[in-house]
């Protein structure tokens, strides 16, 4: 029995019901009390009001409005937007300015963690782990696909993790990097643009197979595939793969919290993502800390047809069934 | 850039049609409004507009006669690839203003295009960009076209 992995939502989970003002704010940790979840992690880019100077008030009240559903307000979600300025870069020193203004504000709101991302570089950390000691808030840098552990930046992020070696620098680790095959919304997308059936069950089939990018454009070709399929391709290969075992276990210490990203439950399970090893991986390690759960289905299925409210909680009745929790 | 992105499913949003109508200056009609949401699940900096730029009945609209209204200011179009400190949240529809003599009637087809800088998406060197259009039909009163 392992009672220390703990489950969460993102409130992202929520993004078309709460853009089309189908679920305000509040509606949406009721959803996720509803849903069996704990943690709430929030993206302060599309749901903090003022970002990126909200108001101490105001990230009070959110810190009230979780307690008062028992929820945790765990993580203040942060982007970092390197390139906001139309006529040059963000400079290191205004990165880790930006990130110090994420965890201040994680800090108001009650937060153990910040949510950031891989732009603030690995050598930049040893300037951001003094203030995220100060205010006791773990930071993660999310490893986010297209990269995976063996990308060559995230293996200077890892060599950071080891030598700062603090609990309170780390990774969010999105299983999404672990997504083998596309969901049939993202494939619905290029059939409506004219790619065949039969093209899109081919290249599935030489991925599958652990075909090559070269054989499956190949294939597109010879099939007299459109422009899409050949992106299709291109896009198919540099995204999915099957599941390859990687560094994971022996980094799960540097592990602030997972993203358990979905896209599409259907009859309990989420096929793309193979959640029984990556769940067995991180319930053998001893992994203590929260498993957030990430819907992204949204960008391809309608709010209407399947509430995000509702693949949240399949969603995390597969996290308990799998985990035993 | 993929046919699947998270931007692609919000530019139906581009335009809102509710809330349009005239201008009216001293009594007279001297052009129209609409509003418009940025097309993604997060907001943006107002430096990150790259293009903004419409359409009425298939027409360029002038962008010296647009005027976009957020946070509580209005601002030239000219302004925005400076205003990285304006923050426009997903949640509120901006109003865009166009000087147009005598204001419109009846129904007009108005087209909008965006391309936004997605200043965190940096994975290669370059920031992401994403052109949003749309194009929606607006009932029009009390102008003084014929």
């Amino acid at each position: 029995m392992n009672g220390e992995i703990k489950l969460g939502v993102s409130l992202f989970s929520y993004s078309s019901e709460y853009y089309l003002k189908m679920l305000s704010l509040k509606d949406t940790l009721h959803k996720a009390k509803e849903a069996g979840a704990k943690g709430i992690e929030i993206v302060a880019a599309q749901m903090i009001p003022g970002f990126p100077y909200p108001t101490k008030a105001w990230l009070h009240q959110f810190r009230e409005a979780c307690e008062e559903l028992g929820l945790d307000p765990f993580c203040y979600s942060a982007h970092l937007d390197s390139g906001l300025r139309s006529d040059r870069w963000m400079t290191d020193a205004e990165k880790v300015e930006s990130t110090v203004n994420d965890i201040r504000n994680a800090y108001e709101m009650g937060a153990s963690a910040v949510r950031t991302q891989q732009t603030i570089t690995p050598k930049l950390l040893y300037q951001v782990a003094p203030w995220a000691e100060r205010y006791q808030i773990r930071v993660g840098v999310e490893i986010h696909p297209p990269h995976r552990l063996e990308t060559e930046v995230w293996q200077e992020f890892l060599q950071v993790f080891r030598d700062l070696d603090t609990p309170y620098i780390g990774m969010v680790l999105d299983t999404g990097i672990y997504q083998e095959y596309p969901y049939d919304g993202w494939l619905g997308v290029y059939r409506e643009h004219g790619v065949a059936e039969e093209i899109c069950d081919g290249l599935l089939e030489i991925l599958r197979n652990r075909g090559t990018q070269e054989e499956a454009r190949r294939f597109v070709k010879e099939h007299g595939g459109n422009a899409y399929g050949m992106e299709l391709t291109e896009e198919l290969f540099s995204l999915y793969r099957p599941y390859e075992p990687d560094e994971l276990s022996e980094n799960m210490k540097y592990v602030t919290h997972f993203h358990t990203k979905f896209y599409h439950m259907e009859d309990g399970n989420e096929k793309t993502i193979p959640y029984e090893k990556i769940l067995g991986i991180i319930k053998n390690s001893g992994f203590k800390g929260y498993l957030i759960s990430e819907y992204e289905g949204h960008y391809c299925y309608d709010a209407h047809q399947y509430p995000a409210a509702k693949q949240v909680k399949a969603h995390i009745e597969m996290e308990k069934r799998l985990l035993g929790l | 850039m993929g046919l699947v992105n998270n931007q692609k499913a919000y530019d139906q949003y581009l335009l809102e049609q509710e809330h349009h109508g005239n201008m009216v200056v001293r009594g007279k009609p001297m052009g129209y409004y609409f509003q418009i949401r940025i097309p993604n699940f997060r907001g943006n900096y107002l430096s990150c507009v790259e293009e903004l730029s419409f359409t009425l009945d298939g027409e360029e609209i002038d962008g010296d006669a647009v005027t976009m209204s957020l946070n509580e200011k209005r601002f030239c179009l000219r302004e925005l690839p400076e205003l990285y400190k304006e923050y426009w949240n997903a949640d509120d529809p901006a109003v865009i203003e166009v000087f147009h003599e005598g204001g419109l009637s009846g129904s007009h087809r108005i087209g909008a295009v965006m391309r936004l800088r997605y200043g965190y998406s940096a994975y290669f060197g370059t920031c992401k960009v994403v052109t949003s259009r749309c194009e929606k039909t607006f009932q029009f009163a009390g102008g003084e076209e014929a």
